[in-house]
């Protein structure tokens, strides 16, 4: 049973909460959905303020973050309305954010200086998965620190699981805590570990043409970084369960975008399921770029319409329509069973359907169209 | 495209790994316009199916494998994906259809360090999960490198079964990069000894057009369009041939020109129009490859969940074996 709310569409969600985030896999349409709400936000008279990723380059000049650096930009939002509110936009920056953070944690500049100058550090810092998301809400806790809004909106990288939005902090100290890395630390380990002959063998063999594979003194460099890190991961581990706490209360809330396929619901439920195994529960769905309802049209049945049409047009016709009919009871039976999975553990979860947009958001003027079919104008809640 | 009608080897390995009777490979069901390919009796062609997530890598990594197993081909289809799960799982299990294998990083590393050191016991409290996860994330040039050694491998049908055409559903597009970089990042790196002969065996693979080439599937939609151009670029800096991309999901075409002028005229249809509309745009928009690749391949949306008709099938399965033909 859902229950009853104030007001219809995510109106009232982007009026209540202090922080949405928007979660769900790549190519949804997750950015757009989530500078629609903060365009909305603004409008409605909050100081507002959107942490983009990746944003696509006309969805980035749109909000004036392309080419600009991590810096926030106050949008420009007068060609729209007389806004009573603001919103500035910022994209994030994994590589700086992460730098800024192990300075901010370490003890000193010299132990600073020396991680950021190690290899180790600079892979791990840029490939690591789920580095961007952990930097992300690293990006937020700044944003939050400093900043005086009313709504931050927070875009995360694709993510399919929870643990591509939670999971790096555990990830990267499983990584330095393992006998592993104490062996690459200091290869001796090994062979004095290994219990016979052949294995003693073995790995007198296999190490050094890992070294040299590399190209690099593994050893001494990943002995300097884990020393090195070592408390700036203690200070990770403490802001990223900071971060976790804030986005767990009451006034944060997550929304997850999705596209009425079969494939991206099933991964979709996924998402919402393993979020909602941690302890997160999914406020509200989008699914976008839904295929409009038939018209009143098709009434007319298609002998009369085609009057005066060129041979064959008829059966064209039927033909497309009844290809159009395909597409909406695919979408329909992909939206019913998200519906289903989503009902079975989150009663209050809301599912809004959006049908504003078929095509890539180009422009402020879309970013609008979409917001009033998401706070509630055209949008519909099923 | 003509292609040389040889009945490959009377021996196939079916799925189950057991042989298949020539009367078997010939039950193939080729079609009537001669599509009876070639295979190579020597070595076996890496065919690297790759894009942007979402797009239907796995899709058409499937359908070329499939196709190509129906016609008689020794098939091996590789999964290299990690991570996000891909379309909606890959191949009909039939009695024709080809090997389904996983490249696993620990399996690909014992085979590998077998070959270079020759000892056929492996210690594998070394090779843990863990110790390779390290090694991987601190140098994952490492993990690259031994993905592409083995498919080096089974191409010249060294790591296992031998094969005739080997399709990978590789990675999608942001990790490919790393992945065909890798072994000439060791080979800089390394001039010397097994971990050289490797990479060079390796980097060799990847920049042979009569070895190995790439597919690149892509959806006809803005964002998709726009990182498979970018795609495309880097890998005509690695020198990777690009054997075909392959557009998914245009919508069909149901009227000729009079009948669509009529249409707009009248308005008579709004779902029509719709159908309409949206082919033209993505039609715009897989225009926009063609400054960048010489020809592209259309799959059509599937309304009902159909499956691609046999034809098309072997049509880019020609299209993608044919391109780099000697």
């Amino acid at each position: 049973m859902s229950s009853t709310t104030v007001t219809a569409g995510m109106g009232s969600l982007l009026a209540e909460r202090q922080l949405v985030v928007f979660v769900g896999e790549g190519g949804v349409g997750k950015t757009s959905s989530a500078a629609a709400c903060a365009i909305a936000a603004a409008a409605a008279g909050r100081r507002t303020a959107i942490i983009t990723i990746d944003p696509a380059p006309r969805l980035g000049d749109a909000l004036g973050v392309s080419g600009f650096g991590e810096e926030p930009r106050p949008v420009d939002l007068r060609s729209l309305h007389a806004p009573t509110g603001s919103l500035v936009a910022m994209r994030l920056d994994t590589q700086r954010t992460f730098d800024r953070v192990v300075e901010h944690l370490s003890p000193s500049a010299e132990s600073a200086r020396a991680i950021l100058e190690n290899p180790v550090y600079k892979t791990i810092s840029g490939s690591l998965g789920g580095s961007e998301c952990y930097m992300a809400f690293q990006r937020l806790y700044e944003v939050l620190e400093h900043g005086a809004y009313d709504l931050v909106v927070v875009d995360t990288p694709p993510a399919v699981h929870a643990r591509d939005l939670f999971g790096a902090p555990l990830r990267l100290a499983a990584l330095l805590d393992t006998g592993a890395a104490a062996i690459l630390a200091n290869p001796a380990l090994v062979i004095a570990r290994a219990s016979s002959a052949i294995a003693r063998t073995t790995a007198a063999a296999i190490l050094p043409l890992l070294e040299r594979a590399t190209g690099i003194e593994l050893h001494r460099q990943v002995a300097e970084f884990i020393s090195n890190f070592e408390i700036v991961l203690r200070g990770l581990r403490a802001r990223a369960e900071t971060i976790e706490q804030r986005l767990r209360r009451a006034d944060t809330a997550f929304i997850e975008v999705v596209r009425p396929s079969s494939e991206c619901v099933g991964r979709a439920i996924a998402l919402e399921g393993s979020l909602s195994q941690m302890g997160i529960a999914i406020d509200a769905i989008v699914v976008n770029r839904v295929t409009p309802p038939a018209g009143p049209d098709r009434d007319e049945p298609l002998l009369t319409r085609t009057a005066g049409a060129p041979p064959g047009t008829l059966d064209a016709l039927a033909l497309m329509e009844s290809e159009i009919d395909a597409m909406r009871a695919a979408e329909a039976e992909a939206v019913a069973r998200l519906h289903d999975a989503v009902r079975m553990h989150q009663a209050r979860t809301r599912i809004f359907e959006s049908t504003a947009l078929d095509h890539d958001v180009a422009s402020l003027e879309d970013l609008s169209v979409l917001a009033a079919a998401l706070s509630g104008d055209d949008g519909f809640e099923r | 495209m003509r292609f040389a009608k040889r009945l490959i080897p009377v021996r196939t390995l079916a799925s189950n790994g057991r042989p298949r009777s020539a009367a078997h490979a010939a039950s193939g069901r080729p079609t009537d316009d001669s599509m009876i390919l070639r295979g190579r009796a020597e070595r076996g062609r890496v065919v690297y199916v790759t894009g942007k997530g979402g797009a239907g890598k796995s899709f058409v990594a499937g359908l070329l494998a499939r196709t190509a197993s129906r016609l008689g081909q020794r098939v091996a289809l590789v999964e290299m994906s990690e991570g996000e799960p891909e379309g909606p799982g890959r191949v009909d299990e039939d009695q024709y259809g080809p090997s389904l294998i996983t490249l696993d990083q620990r399996h690909a590393m014992r085979h590998l360090l077998k070959r270079l050191l020759k000892l056929r016991i492996l210690t594998n409290r070394l090779m843990d999960s863990r110790t390779f996860a390290t090694v991987a994330a601190a140098a994952p040039g490492v993990r690259d490198l031994l993905y592409v050694s083995y498919l080096h491998d089974m191409a010249a049908g060294t790591a296992g079964a031998k094969w005739d055409l080997i399709v990978v559903d590789g990675f999608a597009s942001g990790h490919t990069r790393a992945l065909l970089t890798a072994p000439r990042r060791v080979l800089d790196l390394v001039r010397l000894g097994p971990a050289a002969r490797l990479a060079r065996q390796a980097v060799e693979l990847v920049e042979d057009a009569s070895k190995l080439t790439a597919v690149v599937v892509t959806t006809p939609e803005e964002l998709c369009i726009s990182e498979t151009v970018s795609l495309l670029s880097e890998l005509r800096d690695l020198e990777v041939t690009v054997a075909s991309v392959v557009v998914n999901g245009v919508y069909p075409a149901r009227l000729n020109p009079e009948q669509a002028a009529w249409l707009r005229a009248s308005g008579a249809s709004a779902d029509a129009l719709l159908h309409l509309h949206r082919r033209e745009r993505q039609l715009a928009l897989a225009e926009t490859l063609h400054a960048h690749v010489d020809a592209t391949f259309v799959l059509p949306h599937l309304f009902d969940g159909h499956q691609v008709d046999h034809r098309a099938a072997e049509r880019l399965l020609a299209a993608v074996l044919g391109e780099a033909s000697p």
